[in-house]
């Protein structure tokens, strides 16, 4: 029987390419040309000359399930990567990963640190991740974006690490809610940074609850490490322009008294 | 003489440490005596010794060849430094091993160059660092050098004595300013100077030059090997310091607050001035009683005339770091649970609001005790300064000569 390489290219003009039973490359051309165990390395590296180290994984995978096992260092080493003891852990982890995420990663095109937080499942001590599996499965069905997955991956394996136990179900939980990338980071966020959730929210609560200046808007704003409020004035025509910057002024005062609170609640 | 009484602290994760670093080093009660210097055997368990050939002859290697058995001692140019991780950092482990191994060498290129700060858009005391070698034999969970250490030894530089030159050359250019150098920024000034004695060559060149001062950034309470050393009242031993609660939960390997709080004592019992760095400062579930008790420490055993700052600092380290770290000390560490976020640097940092909440906590305490206390920020923005204290740090008395604009190099 022959099987095919994963993805496998096709050449009009090169000749066919086979590796112990394993098409490597298909052609039209009536030409075979067999790789041994020595030049796989080199033969792989000229017909895919770019591989992410997900596609080395992929490998790796598919001719382990055929009893041919590659040299891992001598194919990291044709693309220029280093297998170390951080390869071995996400390939590790890259075999449990369900399918379907597999599929998202290559098709967001994720970079090898964007799968860091997965190598940290290995430090955590629980018979089976299958709740994390099955959650990040879902991420090529909620079409999250690669930002929005990075973002919910670390979050997540970060509070589900923090205690697998309490966490086990959390992933199920986000699910059932049927929230969308933002909600769900939004969600996350809370649990994982609960204090400046609680700052951030009560600063959002004073803007809620306090009667700004008409034409005046004022919002919360996070800029990094600095929480603060955006304040902007409409202005339809200049004559009034004390007015508008009596309602300018009247706002700071507002948002003064709020931080002279803050700062007293904090010396009590 | 006692020994260097590290802390063995129990890492609240799974993951292993090396075999120097997981030895109970506060029993450790055997010294090692060379050159009437005495020697902790924790410094001895390194596994190899690589010498460059080049460094052959230096005072450090010689002495390193004096101190530790020849089947430790390795001439190479490249103690295997050039492999690297799929991400083009160590891995964790790799990071581990690099504290296990030591690589003397020469340094090549500039010795000299400005405090970090100075760069970037912070409020910044003028300061010159001086590397001796690149990584330490201390673990502390929110170490920088997890960013950008990228080979798998501990470095130490064998051509000290071309930096001195440099500096000399440097003095002689800019006659009359004054200038601070230090020597704890990539490595620990005194983790490793029984081995090295650099404090003696260091000591003996800034002795006639009391218009330069020197200053030694510590972690540990090695002071006895240059104790007795003849000085002219330049030059600054400092310590970073937190709560012995910190201490054991993040600053792994490194002497507990008593231990550096005597070495402290011992140092200004022999004219060397002392100065402490509360950085990072560390946020945590009882950090204010767990900070209070810090100063009830210090002020119990120290004025302000014994100390001319005490520096803050709230953690803080590239984003790029917090894998190295989540994965070599766990998902429930203080500084991975802390809540972070991107500052204007580009580290991750608490949040303005509440570095401000620290720092004026600390500030407060210190001023309640004694007015003439001087605390400043070190690595912080304007805006915190002002929050925190109301001022810029060239406004506050007792400090204004820390920040004079330099001219620059």
């Amino acid at each position: 029987m022959v099987y095919t390489i994963p993805n496998i290219k096709s050449f009009v003009s090169r000749p066919k390419v086979v590796f112990n039973n394993i098409l490597i490359c298909d052609s039209k051309s009536p030409l075979t040309l067999e790789l041994d165990s020595k030049n796989i390395y080199l033969g792989l590296h000229e017909i895919y000359p770019e591989a992410t180290l997900l596609d080395l994984f992929e490998w790796i995978s598919f001719f382990n399930k055929l009893n041919i096992p590659l040299d891992k260092n001598l194919l990291a080493s044709s693309y220029s990567f280093f297998w170390n003891e951080t390869a071995d852990n996400l390939y590790s982890q890259y075999i449990q990963w369900p399918e379907q995420f597999k599929n998202w990663c290559k098709n967001r095109k994720l970079h090898v640190n964007d799968l860091r937080p997965l190598c940290l499942l290995s430090q955590i001590n629980t018979d089976s991740h299958t709740q994390v599996y099955k959650f990040i499965n879902n991420f090529e069905g909620l079409k999250l974006s690669l930002a929005d997955g990075k973002k919910i991956l670390e979050l997540f394996i970060d509070i589900y690490g923090s205690d697998p136990n309490e966490y086990s179900n959390l992933g199920q939980q986000m699910l059932e809610l049927k929230l969308n990338g933002e909600q769900i980071i939004k969600k996350l966020n809370k649990i994982r940074n609960p204090l400046s959730s609680k700052r951030d929210e009560k600063k959002q609560n004073f803007i809620k609850n306090t009667n700004w200046p008409q034409n005046t808007n004022v919002n919360f704003l996070r800029q990094g490490d600095q929480a603060g409020f955006n304040i902007s004035v409409f202005i339809s025509q200049t004559e009034q322009k004390e007015k508008h910057l009596k309602n300018f002024k009247d706002s700071l005062d507002k948002i003064d008294i709020y931080f002279k609170n803050q700062n007293l609640e904090k010396n009590i | 003489m006692e020994t260097q009484n590290l802390n063995h602290s129990n890492l609240n994760t799974n993951l292993k440490t090396n075999s120097i670093l997981d030895s109970d080093l506060a029993l450790d009660l055997n010294l090692k005596k060379t050159d009437n210097i005495q020697i902790p055997n924790p410094l001895l368990n390194f596994d190899k010794i690589y010498i460059n050939p080049k460094s052959k002859d230096s005072d450090v290697a010689q002495r390193f060849l004096k101190i530790f058995d020849k089947d430790k001692i390795v001439f190479t140019e490249n103690p295997d430094n050039k492999n690297l991780s799929p991400t083009g950092t160590l891995s964790p482990k790799e990071f581990d091993l690099s504290k296990k191994n030591i690589f003397i060498t020469p340094y090549q290129g500039q010795f000299f160059k400005r405090c970090p700060g100075n760069h970037q858009k912070m409020a910044c005391c003028n300061y010159f660092v001086l590397n001796l070698g690149l990584q330490c034999n201390m673990n502390c969970s929110y170490c920088y050098l997890q960013s950008f250490i990228n080979t798998k030894t501990m470095t130490i530089y064998s051509n000290i004595d071309d930096a001195l030159k440099e500096l000399k050359t440097m003095t002689e250019e800019f006659k009359g300013l004054t200038f601070r150098v230090g020597t704890g920024e990539v490595i620990d000034s005194l983790s490793l100077d029984p081995l090295t004695l650099y404090s003696h060559k260091l000591i003996d060149f800034f002795k006639d030059k009391p218009h330069l001062t020197l200053e030694f950034k510590t972690k540990s309470n090695l002071v006895d090997q240059f104790i007795n050393q003849e000085h002219s009242n330049n030059v600054i031993v400092s310590w970073s310091v937190n709560p012995q609660h910190i201490i054991e939960k993040e600053e792994h390997l490194t002497a507990s607050l008593n231990h550096r709080l005597e070495a402290a004592e011992k140092c200004l019992s022999k004219g060397f001035k002392i100065a402490f760095h509360i950085d990072p400062m560390i946020w945590h579930p009882n950090w204010k009683a767990n900070y209070k008790e810090l100063i009830d420490q210090i002020t119990n055993k120290f004025s302000p005339i014994d100390l001319p700052y005490i520096s803050l600092g709230a953690l803080r380290f590239q984003k790029e770091q917090r894998w190295m770290m989540k994965e070599r000390f766990g998902l429930n560490s203080y500084v991975n649970t802390a809540e972070l976020f991107e500052g204007k640097d580009k580290k991750l940092r608490y949040d303005q609001d509440l570095r401000n909440e620290m720092f004026k906590f600390i500030f407060d305490e210190f001023k309640t005790r004694n007015p003439k206390w001087n605390v400043f920020l070190c690595m912080e923005t304007p805006e915190t300064w002002l929050s925190a204290f109301d001022s810029l740090p060239k406004t506050i008395d007792g400090l204004e000569s820390l920040f004079e604009p330099r001219k620059s190099f």
